[in-house]
């Protein structure tokens, strides 16, 4: 048995998060990476889980308060790995951490960003509104902790350290280089949403009402920028008569060939946010195939009963604005019908798929060509997890996890 | 339901998919073409029924199919696919099935794709004529010196043009009987697959006048998108059949109306040759930008067998023609002589052929475009 007992997790997102704990929880000592300045990743930017509709805070604060009081668990926030050497046993790993500006003693007690004047678009909200240079990544972060936009700032600017009076403000902290010794590594580092910009025939981004499913998410969510409002981006005007666009970008191989498979159950589950919102409200799913897989058909037939919940099997493949309204018409040919046909709507759904981060910067592990990470077995003693190795659901995900964390920890003993 | 039973033609499937279609397993059915589809009309749109009926073996279905024709192969479905079943190739291989099936005689549109065969075919009928002439020689001198001492080179004294009206008029005549046989056999099937019934062409006849005006100003294809750069060269090549056309009647007209002999028209000076040498450029160019263009976009788009003998024949025909014209004013009669040859050998060819090659695309396209005027079932857009 090596006698490194350490896990590198490259990730912690509910994946990331998952492996550490259960490994860590056997008693190997787990350093956690993630580049965002907050744990829960793309799950902590949802408004609520399929297929029970609860809020992804359930899931992830059972997680947090795991990880917090257990010793072994090493969480890096804004890190990056940047290099990887070694066998498995024995990886020497170099973490670049990125200063927050933000010292442990923080109270979260917001003077920082009342005293900012600069702003910066919120990432977290997919650049629908905008935060202070100093902000709280969100209102659940983990860590709960200010950080401060140094790309954002005026220079010369130290408002917010006169303001916080705690001295958390710490401007002139620096990059930090850290090499961790490691017997294994896990890549967590899941996915991003398939660029809009990308999708020429679907309006390419440049349509105010057409966004995408994640941005959905952030509209539905009472952290959004509409605090839980649909409201569409234009004229904030309630959206009532919503299509969504499936496949858009997947199963394409001008864009991404894999099915993402989780975005039928996401619209299906937005449908369902804008008819518990509004009473008058419509939504229509355009689908070449709707893929909700076993006990999922359940929430598929749920929607089909609900008659406001229209399924229209035809890709959409032409958008167009109307300038004065700001309305969105759709072009498709129903093909149970037989014929050509456009839908207007308030506000149009892209269900953009899930791209995985690692395409085109693998690191350490071998990727295919969609960019997913192919089968451990390539590099002995580096896995990979969650939607990282394939594009799968939250709590496959989970699953995965508790499965790698132990290839983890087995390859430790056997090198 | 209505509890139809599907009988598929696998026998089918498989020749389309050796002519061109080899993607077409790949279509699930998004409709994605159906959409960037600019030509395909609201009520029923193309391609993606095609491709289910194409993936099911649905021969006669497809045969009867007016809008395998009305598809100018612009490629905007292919280019969008994404799955890149290519939709564009399907239907040009639909098309191919389509010339075969309404075929007056199989063994002949069988070839439709061989250009080898067809030149066997040719220069069989030409060295027929050759031997019925008693000329076996080609590059001996049949040519005599004028009172100035050149020598003048006649064709005429080599294969006389009243012998080469006797073969290529009935087989001009051969051709037009077999395009009509398949026109009528196409038209009574879209006729029944419409559910028109025991309808007659007749009442159709108001929509001949417009389809052909939509056809000379190729309007259709300038809707077309990812290959609107074949709009001209379709049209050079199309109007250089026109202007050829129009030549080989003129001379008709000279030699068995006015009574003139074969190569008193044949001076530089007689309008007859400016329209007949502006006919061989175009047709020389806009064969070499068609070929060009297909040869640039192999990559996204098929071609097939069929498409590249039907463009190199006309191609050479253009080179033949005008190359034996150059030697001949030159005064190599040897080289000038065994081009003709050639030249009359393609053009055989091209006549055979016409019914069961892509240029049969011609008729059929053209009657499936005067049945969407008649019964409203093209884009307004094009019309």
């Amino acid at each position: 048995m090596a006698e490194n007992k350490s896990i590198l997790v490259v990730g912690g997102g509910i994946s990331g998060i998952s492996v550490a704990v259960e490994a860590a929880e056997v008693g190997y000592k787990v350093h956690l990476v993630e580049r965002n300045a907050y744990l829960g990743g793309r799950v902590a930017q949802l408004n609520k889980y399929f297929p029970k509709l609860c809020p992804p805070y359930c899931g992830l604060e059972i997680n947090f308060r795991r990880i917090r009081p257990n010793p072994d668990i090493d969480v890096l926030t804004m890190s990056e790995v940047v290099n990887i050497q070694g066998g498995p046993g024995n990886f020497t790993v170099t973490v670049k951490t990125n200063p927050r500006y933000i010292n442990s003693a923080c109270t979260s007690c917001g003077k920082c960003a009342e005293a900012c004047p600069a702003e910066r678009a919120n990432g977290f909200n997919y650049g629908m509104d905008r935060t202070k240079a100093a902000y709280l990544p969100h209102t659940l972060a983990f860590p709960m902790r200010y950080v401060i936009d140094r790309s954002a700032c005026a220079s010369g600017c130290k408002a917010c350290e006169a303001a916080c009076k705690y001295g958390a403000v710490e401007l002139d902290q620096q990059p930090v280089t850290t090499e961790l010794k490691v017997g294994s590594i896990v890549y967590a580092t899941g996915w991003k949403p398939y660029d809009m910009g990308n999708l020429k025939l679907l309006g390419e981004g440049k349509m105010k009402n057409v966004i995408s499913n994640v941005m959905m998410e952030r509209l539905a969510s009472p952290g959004g920028p509409t605090g839980g409002k649909i409201l569409r981006p234009s004229d904030g005007k309630e959206a009532k008569v919503v299509g969504f666009v499936q496949c858009a970008g997947s199963r394409d191989e001008n864009h991404l060939s894999h099915c993402s498979s989780i975005c039928c159950m996401a619209s299906i589950k937005q449908a369902f946010y804008l008819r518990d919102q509004y009473a008058d409200s419509k939504a229509e799913i355009f689908y070449i195939d709707l893929r909700t897989p076993g006990r999922y058909e359940k929430f598929l037939n749920r929607a089909q009963a609900d008659e406001n919940i229209k399924f229209t099997k035809g890709k959409v493949a032409a958008v167009s604005e109307d300038p004065s309204t700001g309305d969105i018409t759709v072009e498709l040919e129903d093909v149970f019908a037989g014929t050509k046909r456009k839908a207007t709507v308030d506000m149009l759904v892209l269900a953009t798929g899930m791209e995985p981060e690692m395409k085109g910067t693998a690191g350490a592990a071998s990727v295919s060509q969609d960019g997913f990470a192919l089968a451990d077995i390539q590099k002995p003693g580096i896995y990979s997890t969650g939607v990282a190795k394939s594009p799968v659901d939250v709590m496959t995900s989970i699953q995965d996890a508790a499965g790698t964390a132990l290839k983890a920890m087995q390859s430790i003993v056997r090198s | 339901m209505n509890g139809t039973i599907i009988e598929p033609d696998l026998g089918f499937i498989k020749d389309l998919t050796a002519s061109g279609a080899e993607s077409l397993k790949k279509c699930y059915q998004c409709a994605t073409c159906s959409v960037v589809c600019r030509i395909a009309p609201e009520g029923s749109p193309f391609p993606r029924k095609e491709m289910v009926w194409a993936q099911w073996g649905l021969k006669d279905k497809l045969a009867a199919d007016p809008d395998v024709w009305l598809c100018h192969n612009c490629g905007d479905c292919t280019t969008n696919c994404p799955r890149g079943a290519k939709p564009g190739d399907v239907l040009g291989a639909l098309r191919k099935a389509t010339i075969e099936k309404y075929a007056m005689i199989r063994p002949l549109a069988a070839l439709g794709g061989n250009f080898a065969a067809q030149f066997i075919v040719g220069a069989i009928v030409i060295t027929g004529l050759l031997l019925a002439i008693g000329h076996t020689n080609v590059l001996a001198n049949y040519h005599s010196v004028d009172k100035n001492g050149h020598l003048r080179i006649i064709f005429n004294n080599f294969i006389p043009t009243h012998d080469i009206d006797k073969l290529f008029a009935p087989l001009f005549l051969l051709g037009v009987v077999t395009a009509i046989y398949g026109i009528r056999r196409f038209w009574n099937d879209i006729c029944d697959a419409a559910g028109l019934g025991k309808y007659t062409g007749r009442n159709a006849l108001p929509s001949i006048a417009p389809t052909i005006g939509q056809v000379l100003k190729h309007n259709v294809f300038a809707s077309c998108g990812e290959n609107s750069d074949r709009k001209t060269p379709h049209l050079l090549t199309f109007f250089a059949f026109i202007a050829l056309f129009i030549t080989t009647n003129w001379a008709v007209f000279y030699l068995y109306v006015l009574g003139w002999k074969p190569g008193d028209y044949s001076s530089l000076s007689n309008p007859l040759k400016w329209l007949g040498n502006a006919g061989a450029i175009m047709l020389i160019a806009g064969s070499y930008l068609l070929i060009k263009n297909r040869k640039a976009k192999s990559e996204k788009q098929t071609s097939s067998n069929f498409d590249w003998s039907l463009l190199y024949l006309v191609f050479f025909i253009g080179v033949t023609g005008t190359a034996a014209e150059a030697f001949r004013i030159v005064g190599a009669y040897a080289p000038a002589q065994a081009v003709y040859v050639m030249h009359l050998i393609f053009i055989a060819q091209l006549f055979i052929f016409a019914p069961y090659s892509k240029l049969a695309h011609m008729f059929y396209r053209t009657t499936a475009m005067v049945f969407a005027k008649h019964t409203g079932r093209e884009l307004k857009a094009a019309a």
